[in-house]
């Protein structure tokens, strides 16, 4: 799981995160296109399951969880 | 110096004077020895894997092994050197992969560590990444 931070402030991001308890790995705002996860075009609450390539298999959370937990 | 800092740095010396290349292999009945480099132990330690000499990579019981050997991949040494095997693994897979090479770039990904986001970095390949995307507003 990689969390992507939409927050541009990094506190706002870290306050965040801290509340709910996200403590994946996390990409901030500012690195978002270096990451090259902008290309995603997700908005905030959105989620992307990508395989090794990063191509997208799907938009939505629960498909994600049901395709990864059929993966061994 | 105190204990821990001195286990740290003499396994380090361990590591980068040897166990990482070659060492002696005897036979379980000690007649016989050959160098190789510790590759891989399955999980319940009935095979090795040994890249010979030569550049052969063979796997076979440990039972063929000499006890010390035996002893060896129990040890903390084997460990550190799977482990060690693993990192650099790992590491190759991700720069083999369009996404973990991205995220493997310095600085890209960071986690929570106390009060701040820490620089991370990832230990495995994964073959899917679940990318979620938030923000507090």
């Amino acid at each position: 799981m990689i969390h992507v931070s939409c927050d541009e402030v990094e506190a706002d991001a870290l306050k965040w995160a801290r509340e709910v308890g996200f403590t994946w790995p996390t990409v901030l705002y500012p690195d978002l296109e270096r990451a090259g996860l902008s290309r995603y075009d997700a908005w905030p609450g959105e989620v992307r399951l990508v395989d090794s390539e990063g191509k997208v298999l799907s938009k939505d959370l629960n498909e994600a969880f049901a395709t990864i937990s059929g993966v061994r | 110096m105190n204990l821990r800092l001195l286990l740290a740095t003499a396994s380090l010396a361990l590591l980068s004077q040897g166990s990482l290349t070659a060492r002696t292999w005897t036979s379980a009945d000690g007649s016989k020895t050959f160098e190789g480099k510790l590759r891989a132990v399955d999980e319940n330690r009935i095979t090795v894997s040994v890249l010979m000499k030569g550049g052969k990579l063979v796997t076979f019981a440990t039972s063929l092994l000499s006890e010390k050997d035996n002893a060896f991949l129990k040890g903390e040494e084997a460990q550190m050197i799977l482990a060690r095997l693993a990192d650099e693994g790992a590491a190759e897979a991700l720069q083999n992969q369009k996404i973990g090479k991205r995220l493997t770039k310095a600085g890209i990904l960071s986690k929570i560590e106390g009060e701040v986001f820490a620089n991370h970095q990832l230990t495995r390949a994964p073959e899917y990444y679940i990318v979620y995307f938030s923000a507090s507003w």
